[in-house]
């Protein structure tokens, strides 16, 4: 079969983008709450219906832009209040992390059951974005759309922002005491309820965000969140999870291995694409058996590397 | 309203086996050797494939019937060849057993060496990941595992019995009698020096290495165990149900014997048994609540059996709150002084 | 009261209930926003919690309990819908239609969700038998949960009504699906194809029994026309299709992308929206036609519930591909109208096929007289034989499935922003031709 290699490369791209605002959500999760939250998924899903019903009501061109937002608090503010109820009780009782992944599996059964029921009642069950998928550029054989015009730039935004979160301001700098040592953290007088409640609105927040570009993607289902979550799962992994940019790295990997690797595999080795996630989950694994802190130390970020280019350059 | 308390006796027996024995394997590798398993299922579909190959050599290619293993002519003939000829299917039945074990343990051997370089959850992602790729690239092998159609007709051991209550009796008093087996070796794996070293192993690896314990090579040896009795209940199941196909083994299944382990209690073998019981029971109880409520309310905007499921969730999220360290918590091991001093006293001293 | 510091101390009770009241009051108001806010499906239709009349047998008479399973949950919840909605009706329509003629007895439905798996569908079962003593059930609606209980079903003699596509279960046993088979309809897809001009087809499918022998017996029979025939299988419950519509357009600019191109899709609901959304944007998958399965005659597909990108696409492409007919319109009317009243959308064809089910199942009980195991087993193809329902004749072959199939040919129509599913040919399977449509005699 023919490769269609801008349009591969677009695909991963988009779909890339996609997968690590989900896996920054579920990095910064666990390096902050030491949670594997397995609700993560419901989130995206939750913020697809969101940003779906929104844009039923509302019309070009403040659609997208208020749907994004809403798809932002919806989910955000859920997780806060799941958190409140049933994380940090649990922790507090001095639950292991896999009690707490335990307890985010029950958490994302009863968030895609309650799902279920309140679509089902309104006869929502499986809903489309009044937004759909249109090209916008063409470039050789790739195709850049709508979606892609919008996601990539909202990701590239929000890692740049949380990039300055991390490093120039006292939160920032506060969540990733926090992620290192607990307790020293609170010695040293964090509030570490405050940069709790402030990583779950980002994970979730970031998730809704993802849920909302998926849902012009596809159909919207009870069910998304949680086909999507391994792959939110592999993203961080690769990136090694206490590495944000890492993380980025992973999505983008992911998203390459799901498209562009997987038709150059097609292409020169003839097997079907059907297997794309098994080459997803190959990544995965072998990122966790070789190099299990992941693809990026997890001091390395954005600055660091821009003035290594730079000093680079001024030789 | 006719209860077929046979029936349910047989049906209950038989699920609440197979998850207790998947729930005793998990309670072996995490709650006394501290190795989290989130590929727990990978082990559970070796059972249930090979019950579907190794029915379909004994009663299909080795009576000379070279047929497609998924296919309508392959679920008649195994039918009728196993009524006719009883032994042939007994001994395949046994086979697969014996097989399964072999495979799983094999198989977790070889899952125990990610177990070597990773910690906790990541050992549990890697697991759960290779569970996946595992059930998806063997659903492509057509010839073993029937791949998208999955092989029907797996006939029951006790088909020769024409009295359907009492065929599905005899199989449900297998299955307890092989899930009271494996739960009286694990009791007593539990309480031998082999157990006190596993347990060691859970709570301070540095201090076993430090005593000289082959603590890698132990952990394979735990997860062959583990993986060889899941895929024993692999075995249990599909000869009752007759049906193997690939989607059935997603990630869920894991979760759920997670679940039973952390509900009676991890480290603790009787708490296993227990945990299972409880979410059987509960699976019933909410199963026949919905029905009664469906027959008074009549039908409603969405389906009553969603409720089941938040209901689940619910009591999953208590029981962790309130009764962390399981419905029974774990207790020390029997060794010859505890029990000496339990007698003691028991008997009367002050 | 001292100040609260949440740290290693044990949570006062007192705070961790107010947190759960606020939490409960909080979701309750959400629900209720929620719940006013949220947009009515379709004018006139009956929306919120409906309840159907409880079913009680007049005084002396009887009541019959049936099962249903149904996959509400889980990778198939939209069919599930569809099935619960149709029983429902079907169930409705039956206990009318007695309460009418004057009868005593009535029917109930008590019904279980699968969660579309095969354990699913045989722990619902199982607890349906011995719990509520039911013998017979409608449902399940696919292969998987088929293959789940058939064991079960042959062994207890619980006769089911069914659906499923798969002919590697079709052997003799307690199902029965009077359901267009793959087999039945893959012959006239192909014709039709051969028909229209087409000589090469690039097929893209759904890596699941239903796919994969609907494509392989429609590849054989336009092979055997003379075609040409490529195929992009997909896995399914995948989050995105892209790469596969990549492939599916790269086949078919390999096989010229011309007039006698065309492409044929095996999907689902939700694997086909993606799929079509990614298709909408490829310039050489829009310039060929489209056929399609029963299944691609929805109206998930067409605006207002899909964009208006989706269905300018269909109506570009001319998406076409077949139905199941009835030449006996009312029954077929009447039924579409209490689906649309009960759910606001035309029913599908397997909610047709769904209410067909539930009436020669009750049918068959009252010739039994409400006896069930072998002597339904044996009248229910009997039944099958001479009724005639929403989806046409049913007469059952050897195996219990349906032996005979007549349809309609659709396809979509954008007219003055109106997008339909139209007819335009029908398929007799006693002649084995296309002939016009007759509006008259024959019902969409």
């Amino acid at each position: 079969m023919e490769i269609l290699l801008i349009d591969s490369i677009l695909r991963s791209i988009l779909v890339g983008s996609l997968f690590t605002l989900i896996g920054i959500g579920v990095t910064q999760t666990v390096a902050v709450t030491k949670i594997f939250n397995f609700a993560h998924g419901e989130l995206v899903t939750i913020g697809a219906y969101v940003a779906c019903l929104i844009t039923k009501f509302i019309y070009y061109p403040l659609n997208l832009p208020i749907a994004i937002i809403s798809s932002f608090i919806v989910p955000a503010l859920i997780i806060l209040l799941i958190d409140e109820v049933v994380f940090k009780p649990l922790t507090r009782k001095g639950a292991t992390s896999l009690m707490l992944m335990v307890a985010s599996f029950a958490v994302s059964l009863g968030l895609r059951y309650s799902l279920y029921i309140i679509t089902t009642s309104q006869r929502l069950l499986t809903i489309m974005s009044e937004i759909s998928l249109r090209t916008i550029y063409t470039i050789g054989d790739g195709r850049i759309t709508n979606l892609f015009l919008w996601a990539v730039p909202v990701t590239l935004a929000s890692v740049l922002l949380l990039e300055f979160l991390f490093l120039s301001t006292k939160s920032g700098k506060a969540m990733r005491a926090v992620a290192e040592n607990v307790s020293l953290a609170r010695a040293t007088g964090i509030n570490v309820d405050y940069i709790r409640r402030l990583t779950w609105i980002i994970s979730g927040g970031l998730a809704g965000i993802a849920g909302a570009f998926w849902s012009i993607y596809t159909q919207t289902n009870p069910e998304i969140g949680w086909v999507i979550l391994l792959r939110g799962f592999a993203a961080s992994t690769v990136g090694g999870y206490y590495s944000f940019f890492g993380t980025i790295v992973g999505g983008y990997l992911v998203g390459l291995s799901e498209n562009l690797i997987m038709d150059l595999i097609n292409r020169f080795f003839g097997i079907s694409i059907m297997y794309k996630p098994v080459l997803t989950f190959a990544l995965m694994i072998s990122f966790l058996l070789f190099k299990p802190t992941g693809l990026v130390l997890e001091d390395v970020n954005l600055a660091k590397i821009l003035k290594k280019i730079y000093l680079y350059w001024g030789k | 309203m006719a209860v077929d308390i046979l029936g349910l006796i047989s049906s209950f027996t038989i699920f609440f086996s197979v998850y207790a024995i998947l729930s005793l394997s998990l309670n072996l590798e995490y709650g006394v050797a501290g190795q989290p398993n989130f590929g727990k299922v990978l082990f559970y579909s070796i059972g249930c494939y090979t019950s579907g190959y190794i029915s379909s050599v004994f009663l299909l290619y080795l009576t000379g019937h070279m047929v497609a293993i998924g296919s309508s002519e392959a679920i008649v003939l195994r039918g009728s060849i196993a009524e006719s000829e009883p032994l042939i299917n007994a001994v395949a039945f046994i086979s697969s057993i014996a097989i399964a074990f072999i495979f799983g343990a094999l198989a977790g051997y070889v899952a125990s060496f990610p177990a070597l370089k990773l910690k906790g959850d990541y050992l549990g992602i890697t697991l759960l990941a290779a569970g996946e790729i595992f059930r998806i690239v063997i659903r492509g092998q057509e010839s073993f595992s029937g791949g998208t159609q999955g092989i029907a007709g797996i006939p029951n051991p006790f088909i020769w019995i024409s009295d359907v209550k009492l065929r599905y009796l005899s199989y449900a008093l297998i299955c307890l009698i092989c899930a009271i087996c494996i739960y009286l070796y694990m009791i007593k794996l539990v309480n031998s020096p082999y157990g006190r070293l596993l347990e060691s192993i859970r709570d301070n690896e540095m201090a076993s290495l430090s005593f000289g314990k082959k603590v890698s090579w132990i952990r394979g040896q735990v997860m062959m165990l583990g993986s060889g009795f899941a895929a024993i209940a692999g075995v249990l199941y599909s000869y009752y149900s007759g049906f193997v196909q690939a989607d059935a083994f997603l990630p869920v299944v894991t979760f759920v014997v997670w679940v039973m382990v952390f509900m009676g209690g991890t480290a603790n073998i009787k708490g296993s048994f227990l945990g299972a019981l409880v979410i059987s029971a509960i699976d019933l109880a909410t199963r026949v609540v919905s029905f009664e409520l469906q027959s008074k309310l009549g039908t409603m905007a969405f389906h009553i059996d969603y409720l089941r499921y938040i209901a689940y969730a619910i009591l999953i999220i208590l029981i962790l709150m309130f009764k962390p360290s399981g419905l029974i918590p774990e207790k020390p091991i029997e060794t010859p002084a505890w029990s000496a001093i339990n007698e003691e006293k028991s008997v009367g001293g002050s | 009261m001292s100040e609260e510091k949440k740290g290693e101390g044990v949570p006062s009770r007192r705070g961790y209930l107010k947190t759960v009241g606020a939490g409960i009051v909080g979701l309750a108001v959400g629900a209720a926003i929620g719940y006013g806010a949220a947009p009515k499906a379709a004018p006139g239709a009956v929306t919120t919690v409906t309840k159907t009349e409880t079913v009680t047998a007049p005084a002396g008479g009887k009541t019959i309990t049936i099962g249903a399973l149904v996959c509400t949950s889980g990778a198939a919840a939209a069919f599930g819908e569809e099935e619960k909605s149709a029983f429902e009706v079907g169930l409705d329509h039956v206990n009318r239609e007695l309460e009418e003629a004057g009868s005593s007895i009535r029917f109930e439905i008590i019904s279980a969700d699968t969660g579309t798996t095969a354990e699913g569908a045989l722990k619902a079962l199982t607890s349906l038998v011995e719990t509520r003593g039911i013998k017979a059930i409608v449902g399940p609606g696919n292969s998987i949960e088929v293959g789940g209980i058939k064991a079960y079903c042959d062994a207890n003699k619980i006769v089911s009504v069914a659906m499923s596509s798969s002919e590697e279960y079709s052997v003799k046993d307690y199902i029965f699906r009077p359901f267009v088979t793959n087999k039945l309809s893959a012959g006239p897809v192909a014709k039709l194809m051969w028909s229209e001009g087409k000589r090469k087809v690039a097929c893209i499918y759904r890596d699941d029994s239903f796919g994969r022998s609907l494509n392989d017996y429609t590849k054989k029979a336009f092979e055997k026309l003379g075609g040409v025939w490529k195929e992009i299988k997909y896995m399914i419950d995948l989050p995105d299709y892209s790469s596969e519509v990549a492939a599916l357009s790269a086949a078919v600019k390999e096989l010229g992308a011309d007039e006698e191109t065309a492409v044929f899709h095996v999907t689902f609901e939700t694997d086909g929206l993606n799929i079509y959304g990614h298709a909408a944007t490829d310039p050489v998958l829009s310039k060929v036609k489209w056929y399609g399965t029963t299944d691609a005659k929805r109206d998930a597909f067409l605006p207002p519930a899909a964009p208006t990108a989706i269905g300018d696409f269909l109506a570009k492409v001319d998406s076409t591909g077949l139905f199941p007919v009835n030449p006996l319109s009312k029954i077929n009317r009447e039924f579409a109208e209490a689906y649309r009243a009960k759910t606001g959308t035309s029913p599908s064809g397997w909610a047709t096929y769904f209410y067909d089910d539930v009436w020669i199942l009750c049918l068959s009980l009252l010739e039994t007289e409400g006896k069930f195991g072998e002597t339904l087993w044996k009248i229910v193809p009997k039944v099958a034989e001479r009724y005639a329902g929403a989806s046409g004749p049913t007469p059952l072959d050897e195996n219990g499935d349906l032996a005979k199939c007549d349809f309609g040919v659709w396809h979509v129509t954008k007219v003055n922003n109106t997008y339909k599913f139209e007819y335009s040919k029908y398929y007799s399977a006693t002649t084995g031709e296309f002939g016009p449509w007759v509006p008259e005699a024959f019902m969409g």
